[in-house]
């Protein structure tokens, strides 16, 4: 089920109906919250609803025995087999036609051509978000970071919570888990400001995101784009992804505050960052701090030698670029940000000045558009097409409608972000405003939300993940 | 039971809460729905996609003044297939030439339509009409009432000096949408030649530049189980035939012809079939010349689909259509339903 349908809306209206007639009980809040999450996530394949349910059910099992066994090699043994078996799962369904076909490439490019049976399975929707939540649990519990759920319903709870099972934030159960074994409460302002959220979730999803991607698809589909057209492309998709993705964590996070929950700012202006670190600091920040903390550091992090460093940098990312797809663009991606934030660490350990600030942000943003352009190439020819397009530096006669249309279509996007940087808010806007300028400034956005909607709802992008 | 969440507030509490935007935004709403109707905001454009662009660029150009003395109507391969510039050039008085072809979702009475709109706004002054269609216009009824109610509209529309009014959609505010939105932000267009023309507006300027043609960038790509044109003329044609005979006064010689296909479309005794074919056709639509020397087929690489000429194909056939129009005899010559 897509936040942005009139499934949802009624959804949720008959689900805040129920959530009020269940307030007395938590184990039947917590029990009306798995029945929803399971129908929302059902609602667009009921036949992965077994996967979900096996996956949680393998680290609850996991995190029971755990706390149970006292021997290092016995504890080693349960947490090898959770993420033995998530890593599994994951391989499947998103790696394992990838890993063939380009084995197979491999092998006819050194004169053996051979042919495996696919599986060509469909992608479960959020099936890396799922994955990656339930296996952080079976570590943290193995670091003895969190003491093991011993209610199936909570922990089915944690993993399947609706608003932020298919593209996060990705929640540590630390800080997601206890808030269904405890009161919550629900107060004015939290109504307010997650109604806030939603709609300006809202706003950056269908009036920036579904407004930008024709724009997008003009430059990205078409192998004749020239140089100037593809820049102007590829900041149109920064602003996409960006409006789409962070749009749906706000809408997770409002929607998750109106009934009371906390979830974990997942985006905090990364387009404001003067250098790549800071970008992964404000990027994605529930993915970049998973693969910190289950990556990064259990591979040494930064307590070896430089080299090994640089290495585990470009090691993490490439994961993490694998971890949005099985294809060589989020390959390209991943060690794109490897070798940066690999760059950027040699510059601070030996700079001897600083760059001033507009150069540094200049700078990170080149960094990260190109990025970009390697992310949304859908394939090598297309990648290959485009980097020729870059040195045909001829405008096409549209090129002035373009440049109108996303300048307009970023303005309010771009005021209120600077806005905030400047306040330092990571709420939505207006909410440091006075009760009614809150509601003028939500009205437009309402009003702005309801010109833009569409009958016909489009996928948020980071559901392919 | 240990409880699991206390609402601290009360219903006022919950309205102020959530209220007051939505307030806002439905206040917001109605004076939009006011300003369009007491049409404070600007007319919708007549222009959000490639089919009413075509569309309302033939209305305004029918209508309007135009030096041109040969007119080309028929349907969207009329359209894509000629190019006006190119045969004026190829042509010894170097005449000026309108291509007002439309497309294959209007029937033919409305091919005449057009054609009888320019001469009502230019009198005197055109000399041919070059009527040019696919095989396939003839045998299938393809005509979309949705095409002919916005042809419809348009016209009715551009009498009262307003333009095409869209459908409503989106909580009720299709209106305002297009009227407010519509005008700031433009849909860039999908799929094939979105490349060329970037947005409508594109298309209506090559329209512009072109006099009524435009470019099919795509390249064809012959199926699997080709299905040849059965040079067959429906019967229902005829009402629509003898309309647009109707249409075109006497005094302007009026040219038929039909559109090539690809040749790996080419069906058994092409050429003869399509000669019937025009004959058969011609018992309605009395035209003084038959252009039974253009091609009946050319090769897949001059095509953009089964019915759509490419760029280089345009340019082959309208020298083609050059040298046909040349070698007709210089005055109007009835030939009633006989060939020429």
């Amino acid at each position: 089920m897509l936040f942005n349908s009139t499934d949802f809306l009624v959804f949720f209206g008959l689900f805040l109906v129920a959530y009020w007639l269940v307030r007395r009980s938590r184990a039947a809040r917590n029990w009306l919250v798995v029945v929803a999450s399971y129908l929302f996530y059902g609602w667009w394949d009921y036949r992965f609803l077994g996967l979900l349910f096996l996956t949680s059910a393998l680290d609850f099992i996991v995190g029971i025995r755990l706390e149970g066994t006292r021997t290092r090699s016995g504890r080693k043994a349960w947490l090898v087999a959770s993420v033995g078996v998530n890593l599994a799962v994951l391989f499947t369904f998103k790696y394992f036609d990838f890993f063939r076909e380009s084995f197979e490439a491999l092998l006819e490019g050194i004169g053996l051509p051979v042919r495996w049976h696919g599986f060509h399975l469909i992608l479960p929707v959020g099936i890396s978000f799922y994955t990656f939540q339930s296996m952080s649990y079976a570590i943290d519990v193995y670091r003895r970071q969190v003491p093991a759920c011993r209610n199936l319903i909570q922990f089915l709870a944690y993993v399947a919570f609706f608003p932020q099972l298919v593209a996060g934030p990705i929640e540590r159960a630390a800080a997601l888990l206890p808030q269904f074994q405890r009161t919550l409460h629900i107060d004015p302002a939290k109504l307010e400001s997650g109604f806030g959220l939603v709609v300006w979730g809202f706003f950056k999803k269908i009036v920036l995101a579904d407004q930008l991607a024709p724009l997008v698809e003009l430059v990205f589909q078409h192998d004749t784009s020239s140089g100037p057209m593809i820049l102007l492309g590829t900041v149109a998709f920064a602003l996409q992804i960006y409006g789409d993705f962070s749009g749906y964590s706000d809408i997770a996070r409002g929607v998750a505050r109106i009934l009371g929950f906390e979830l974990r700012l997942n985006f905090d202006r990364p387009y404001f960052a003067t250098d790549l670190r800071e970008f992964w600091r404000r990027w994605h920040i529930s993915l970049s701090t998973w693969l910190r903390d289950y990556l990064y550091v259990p591979l040494g992090g930064s307590r070896g030698s430089r080299s090994r460093t640089y290495l585990n940098l470009f090691v993490t990312m490439l994961l993490g670029g694998l971890w949005h797809g099985a294809a060589v663009n989020f390959v390209l991606w991943g060690l794109w940000h490897g070798l940066g934030l690999a760059l950027h660490r040699w510059w601070r350990e030996n700079r001897r000045w600083r760059l001033p600030t507009g150069c540094a942000w200049g700078l990170t943003m080149g960094f990260v558009l190109y990025g970009w352009l390697l992310f949304r190439a859908d394939s090598p020819a297309r990648l290959l097409a485009l980097h020729e397009g870059l040195s045909h530096w001829t405008l096409p006669v549209w090129w002035t409608t373009y440049i109108w249309n996303l300048t307009i279509l970023a303005a309010p996007l771009l005021a209120v972000e600077g806005w905030q940087h400047r306040t330092g808010s990571v709420e939505f806007p207006g909410a440091e405003m006075p009760r009614a300028g809150r509601a003028v400034v939500l009205g437009f956005l309402v009003l702005g939300i309801a010109l833009c909607w569409e009958t016909e709802a489009s996928p948020f992008i980071y559901f392919q993940f | 039971m240990k409880t699991s969440h206390l609402y601290e507030l009360d219903g006022w509490q919950t309205a102020r809460g959530v209220l007051p935007p939505l307030l806002v935004a439905t206040v917001l709403a109605l004076l939009l729905q006011a300003a369009c109707r007491l049409n404070w905001l600007p007319p919708p454009r007549a222009r959000s996609d490639p089919d009413q662009t075509v569309l309302a660029y033939k209305r305004r150009v029918s209508r309007a003044r135009h030096p041109a003395r040969i007119l080309l109507t028929g349907d969207s391969a009329c359209m894509t297939g000629v190019d006006p510039g190119l045969l004026s050039a190829n042509l010894p008085g170097r005449e000026a030439v309108l291509n007002l072809g439309l497309i294959i979702g209007l029937d033919l009475a409305t091919y005449g339509e057009v054609v009888a709109d320019f001469i009502r706004a230019n009198p005197s002054q055109v000399e041919c009409v070059v009527l040019l269609v696919t095989p396939q216009k003839l045998r299938s009824e393809e005509e979309s009432a949705e095409f002919l109610r916005l042809w419809r509209r348009l016209g009715s529309e551009l009498d009262d000096g307003g333009e095409v009014r869209p459908p409503g959609h989106g909580f009720g505010l299709g209106e305002p949408r297009e009227r407010l939105l519509g005008r700031v932000v433009t849909r860039p267009l999908r799929g094939t030649g979105a490349d060329h023309y970037g947005f409508p507006r594109g298309i209506w300027d090559y329209l512009e530049a072109h006099q009524g043609a435009v470019l099919d960038w795509a390249s064809y790509q012959p199926g699997s189980r080709p299905q040849p044109p059965d040079y067959v003329l429906a019967p229902s044609r005829e009402t629509s035939s003898r309309r647009l005979r109707v249409l075109i006064p006497r005094e302007v010689r009026l040219v038929v012809g039909l559109m090539p296909v690809p040749e790996s479309l080419r069906a058994p005794e092409a050429v003869r079939k399509r000669d019937e074919l025009l004959d058969d056709w011609n018992r309605w639509l009395e035209a003084d010349q038959l252009l039974k020397h253009l091609p009946a087929v050319l090769p897949d690489g001059l095509f953009a689909s089964g019915a759509h000429l490419n760029p280089e194909g345009q340019r082959r056939f309208t020298s083609q259509l050059a040298l046909e129009l040349r070698r007709l005899p210089p005055g109007p010559e009835r030939t009633g339903g006989g060939d020429n």
